[in-house]
Formats: C-alpha cells, structure tokens, sequence
C-alpha cells in the first residue's frame, strides 16, 4: 500500500469510526501540523497547546455532545512493519497530550521480534500505556479501510474497533 | 488431572515455539515467513525433479531434454499462501484439538511472517502441569524435554512429536539432496528447526532415536565452525552475526509416518516429500548420523573461527573448536555417544578426534590445533578483508559520527566520577547491539544476558557504557538537531525495553524551547520516564565545555 493510499484510508477509516459514535461529533482533522502553530479555536481550548511543538501525523479533533468538551485522537501511521522507534514516538505524543485515544496504523503490521513484547503483559503495558489508556496498533486488509481483526494490539481493544 | 493427547500436543507445539506469559497464559508461535511456498515440480516428460530459480525450471534427468536448458514452466508447482492456510487450519484443526480436553480462551495476533495464537485462562491444572513441565523456563530457546514424558505411554509421545513438527517442522521442496534411487537422483529432506536452544536439538534426537527407532540424517548446529567454516562471513563478508544460525534436524519423511501434521500446508508439502522420495524408491531405507564414520581425517579439520567464544555459544560447547558435528552432540549430552565415548582407549582423544584406538592426547591434541591454525593463518593471509564499500552519509550523520568519541570519553569519565567504577563503553552506532558484540566478542560476555532477546531486538544506541563493577548499563543517543520530542521517542522505546541504569538523549544544540516548555508543564506526568523512578537525560554537548546535563 502507498504511502498516500493509506493516508487516505486512514482519513476515510476515522471518519466513519467517529461517526458510528453516536456520542462525538468529528471537528477537524490535522495532518501533520506542528500543533503549538495552529491558529484553531478547538485547539485552542486545550491546555498547554502552546507547548505542543510537534506535529503528529493526523490530530483529529472530536466534540463530546453529552457535556460539550473537545477531546483529541492522535494517528501515526507506518508504511513499514511497526518497530521501536514508531512506538516511541507516538507514545512521547501521548505522554503530553493524553489523547482520548491514540493509533498507530501500519500497512504491513509488525515484525514478528517485537510481537512478543506487545502481547507480553510485562513489556505491553510500560510500551503501550499511557494514563491507564493504551495505543492501539493495526494494519489495514490489502487496500481496503478494512482493519485486520488478528493485527489489532492490545487484544481488549478487538471488540470495540472491528465491530 | 486427566492427562490427555491434546495436552501433550500443547506441551510440543511450546516446546517447539512458545513462551510462557504470565498466569495461565502462553504464546505460540506459526511462522511463515515467505507469504507463498511452492510445492515440487516434476518434469512433465520423465518425472525427475526440476528446479531453477527463473520462470523456466531445468530437469535434473541428464538423460532428458528438459535437462539441456530452463525449459519447463514453474507453474507445475502447486502454490501455497502460508498465512491463509495456516491461520485456518490453527481455527479449524488446532485449536479444536486442543480444545477437546483443555478449556481455554484464545486471541490470534497475525502479522504476514507469523501467526501468534496466544491462549488465555487455561484451567490452573494444566497450566501447573506446563510449568513444571518446563521446569520454570520461559521461553523455547531453553525450553527441554523433560525426562519424565520418556515414562508416558506412546500416543502421548506421538502427539508431543506432532506439536514440534506443527511448530518447527519445515518441509521445503529445496531441502534435497544428491543420492541415487531406481527412478531419480534427489531425495528430499525435512528438518526441525530449533531456535538458539542448543539442548533441545540432541534431546529431540535421542528422544526420537529411543522412543521410535528414528535416526536423524544430521544435525546442522548453527555453529560458526559448521556454518562458517571458511570465515567468509566472519572474515571477508563483516557479517558475524550470519556465522548463527538456527539449528536444523534434518530427517527424511519417510521416518515421520507415523505423526500427524495438522498444520497446512505443512502437512500438504510433507505428503509431496515423501511421496516423490516413495516414487524415486531408494534402496538404502535410512540415513543416520549415528551410523557414519566418526574418526575426523586432516582434510576435515576446520580452520580456527574467531566467534567460537562467543556468549550465544551454549557453554559446554563455547570456546571449544569444532570439526564435525557430531561433536557438538557429544558435548550437548548425546547418550548414544556418551556411550561410545565410554568405550574408547582414551575418551579426550575421542572427543577431539572420534579415534576409538589412540592413547597419545598430548599429539593429537597438538596436530589439530596446529592444522586448524594452518589453515586459519592461510585464510586470513590468501583472502585480505575487504576494504568496506564506502558508504554515502549525509553531512548530519557524519556530524554525528564525530561526537561519539567525545561521548565515549565523556561516559567513561563520567560514571568514574559518579559511580567509582570503571567501564566499558562503545560506539554502536553503526550496527545492532547484536552485531557490536559479535565483532568485539571479548568484551560482550554477559552483556547478552542482561539484555534479553538481544538478538531480536533491532536496538542500537549510538553509545552504550557497562560499569566493570556492578554492570550497570548506559545509553547515549546522540543528536546534532535542537532537541524535541520527536527525538525522544526512539531511546525511550529503547529504554523501556532494555531499562539501563540510565539514559541520555544529548545533542550538540540547545534543548528547543517547546521541550523544556513541555518538561516544565508537564512534570507530573513523567514522560520522560521508561520505568519507575528513571527518566531520559536530556544533554548537551559543546566540544569546549562538555557535555552539560540538564535533568539530572
């Protein structure tokens, strides 16, 4: 898969993730922005934005419709098989902005070396968590906005991302 | 607790390729590395084997037209998508079969190389029994057959034997080799391949060769004396790490008939295997290691391989020169030649030369140590190293390369001053830690077993430092760029994994202002922390002042 095709499929796949809840309404969606330099009122609402001088690849902006408060999802994606590097990267992300949730979407899944440390509970959740919330990592069916079922990490995230 | 088939099953298939999680929890995995295998081409004229590598295969029947060039279209091979096929036979047969006397929950991780089936909840019984079955290891690379399954009754044997093969069994039309039958000259070979464990190959084999009268064709330990044996990888090529490689049992398929293999298309390649040897029809009905010469000719001495000490070498055979492989079953515990070790005139002099009659250790001993040297100083002096092709590098990444010496000196000093202790500390940065400890093998013993799964993990730091004392571990990654948090996903990662004594993340410019802003708002949150009580150090470098630590 191209690097655009899936920037595309994840564009596309978000979209109708947050529109099947009927809690969130989706606002904006960034890409690639450096998120102190955004002038966006829904940015803007969160505290220390100004601090957040990086630029996820996809910022998605959600609105909670129950008490009106904007929440923040965060995506990085990976054209190559998920390794350390990708990992620690969104989850400095995740570290500063607790998202409400936060993804790393690959076209290709991960390498069978460090699929022992997501599915080990003892390396997964100093990996993977953040304010007792975990990122979640898939990989997409061959050019579809399909999510692999047996791709998604960690495995209680299955039932409330393929359904 | 009623033991059953299903359970020895399981026993095999994590002997063979699992880890124990946790409570109750176990992973297991299926490998498939290449998405599609091919299954045996025949020619279509005489049906002698073919092979090639392009489009057209070439018959190996000298007496055929289709020998004389690449000629038959590879498509008579059968084509098998690995993934696909095994994820369905793990749902369908596997777990079916395991379920039928084990209660348990499951989830399936699958990526394109391997299919994970990670089984939860197992019954507190069983999972007890697995424990102490593996005798408290955690993983198949020192995963044993424990002794008490030679008591069990000969189903339970079988279904363990049929959890290796579902799990290491490998069943390749490649895997052939030269010998002459009444309808062919190739007879084709499956192996087990048996990951970084060097007990479990020569149990396997005097477990098969007791229980069921098998004989192993031969073991291809993953030595560098037997993968490596002219240095090329090691000398002329600069790949140490290719000089390990797995362990293979290879055996012929006609000895597994009586084993199920439930695993597709494993059990669809083995049937091609073994029918093409039953078509071929070879006079001699086994081949066994066990059964071939053992004495070790001049010719056969290998030369000296400067890797034989290193730390991924099991201990019994680590430091010790090997010129077949029979030895490495011998020192591995092999029992049949324990046995025929007992008998010898003089049991070192058949350990260095398998010479059941010589009594004179001191001249054997010094003849072969003289003729691998020989043969080791002919190599290294015939073949000069090549010079390494230079490599274009961007101008940051030569930038970079230029702080590493100063931050060796400057982590030698500095755990000195703050710690008292000596150290060791390396550039690594050009090459996995793995790779690093393989060409520096002197200095990495013990290093290996601090970090676990080293040779998985694809993790290089630009600097590691071990305290001499107290081996405590430190990594630097080095920046040339003001420092953000992007910069820091990459040694957290490492980190978290490896957890050093400490961490730094040190670049010649300023921290930038958005992370020091970041580490002020945020302190409660602790992202710079990879465990409990250790936070990434932040640093910089200036080559007039030094390295000023900022959060320490």
């Amino acid at each position: 898969m191209s690097k655009k095709k899936l920037e595309e499929n994840i564009k596309f796949w978000i979209s109708k993730f947050i529109s099947r809840n009927k809690d969130y309404d989706l606002k904006e969606i960034f890409e690639f922005k450096d998120l102190s330099k955004i002038n966006n009122r829904y940015i803007k609402s969160f505290k220390d934005y100004n601090s957040w001088c990086f630029a996820p690849d996809f910022t998605i902006i959600i609105k909670n419709k129950l008490n009106n408060k904007y929440e923040i999802i965060l995506i990085n994606r990976s054209c190559e098989t998920v390794g350390l590097r990708a990992i620690g990267e969104i989850m400095c992300f995740n570290r500063i902005i607790n998202p409400k949730l936060s993804f790393l979407i690959s076209a290709k899944g991960y390498s069978e070396e460090i699929s022992l440390f997501l599915i080990d509970k003892k390396f997964n959740q100093k990996l993977l968590n953040y304010f007792n919330k975990n990122l979640i990592i898939f990989a997409f069916d061959d050019n579809s906005i399909k999510i692999k079922k047996e791709s998604i990490i960690p495995f209680s995230s299955r039932k409330v991302l393929y359904e | 607790m009623l033991k059953s088939d299903s359970l020895f099953y399981l026993l095999g298939l994590i002997c063979g390729k699992g880890n124990i999680l946790g409570k109750n929890n176990f992973a297991i995995n299926f490998n498939h590395k290449d998405k599609f295998l091919e299954g045996i081409a025949h020619c279509p004229d005489c049906g002698w084997l073919a092979t090639g590598f392009s489009d057209l295969l070439k018959c190996k029947n000298p007496i055929c037209k289709n020998s004389k060039s690449d000629c038959i279209d590879r498509n008579v091979r059968k084509i098998f998508n690995q993934q696909e096929l095994a994820r369905k036979s793990i749902d369908e047969i596997i777990i079916h079969f395991l379920k039928k006397n084990i209660y348990f929950n499951y989830e399936i991780l699958s990526t394109d190389t391997v299919t994970i089936l990670v089984i939860e909840d197992i019954e507190k019984e069983i999972n007890d029994y697995i424990i102490n079955f593996f005798e408290g290891k955690t993983g198949f690379d020192n995963f044993h057959i424990n002794n008490d399954l030679y008591k069990e009754n000969h189903k339970f044997k079988i279904e363990f034997i049929n959890g290796i093969l579902d799990t290491c069994g490998f069943f390749n039309q490649g895997n052939w080799y030269p010998r002459t039958g009444k309808h062919g000259n190739t007879r084709m070979r499956v192996y087990l391949q048996i990951v970084r464990n060097w007990k479990l190959p020569i149990q396997l084999d005097n477990f098969l060769r007791y229980n069921f009268k098998i004989p192993i064709q031969t073991i291809r330990w993953g030595h560098p004396n037997i993968v490596d044996p002219f240095l090329d990888y090691f000398h002329h090529q600069k790949k140490p790490n290719s000089a390990f490689k797995e362990h293979q049992i290879k055996l012929l398929p006609e000895s597994l008939t009586d084993f199920t293999i439930r695993l597709e298309p494993k059990r669809t390649l083995f049937k091609e295997l073994l029918d093409h040897n039953i078509k071929v029809d070879f006079h001699n009905p086994k081949e066994d290691w066990f059964e071939a010469k053992r004495k070790i000719e001049e010719k056969k001495i290998k030369s000296l391989h400067p890797l034989n000490n290193d730390i991924r070498i099991s201990e019994e055979v680590r430091g010790k020169h090997i010129n077949a492989s029979w030895q490495i079953n011998l020192l591995m515990g092999c029992k049949f030649l324990n046995a025929e070790k007992n008998m010898s005139k003089n049991k070192k002099v058949y350990e260095i030369s398998g010479d059941m009659n010589e009594t004179n250790f001191a001249k054997i001993k010094s003849r072969f140590s003289e003729c691998a040297l020989k043969k080791y100083k002919k190599i290294v002096n015939s073949k000069p190293r090549e010079k390494e092709k230079e490599k274009k590098v961007s101008k940051g990444l030569d930038e970079r390369r230029d702080t590493y010496e100063y931050l060796i000196k400057w982590l030698k000093i500095y755990i000195k001053e703050k710690f008292n202790e000596e150290s060791e500390v390396f550039d690594t940065s050009s090459q996995t830690l793995a790779n690093y400890f393989s060409m520096n093998f002197k200095k990495s013993d013990g290093f290996r077993e601090k970090i676990k799964n080293l040779d998985d993990l694809n993790i290089r730091p630009d600097v590691i430092g071990i305290s001499n004392k107290t081996n405590k571990m430190f990594f630097i990654e080095s920046k040339v760029v003001s420092l953000g948090v992007k910069e820091l996903g990459q040694i957290w990662a490492y980190s978290v994994i490896a957890n050093p004594f400490q961490s730094f993340l040190i670049s010649t410019e300023e921290i930038s202002r958005s992370l020091l802003n970041i580490y002020a708002q945020s302190r409660e949150k602790k992202f710079l922390n990879f465990s409990e009580n250790k936070e990434i150090i932040l640093g910089r470098l200036d080559l007039r002042e030094g390295v000023k630590l900022f959060n320490v």
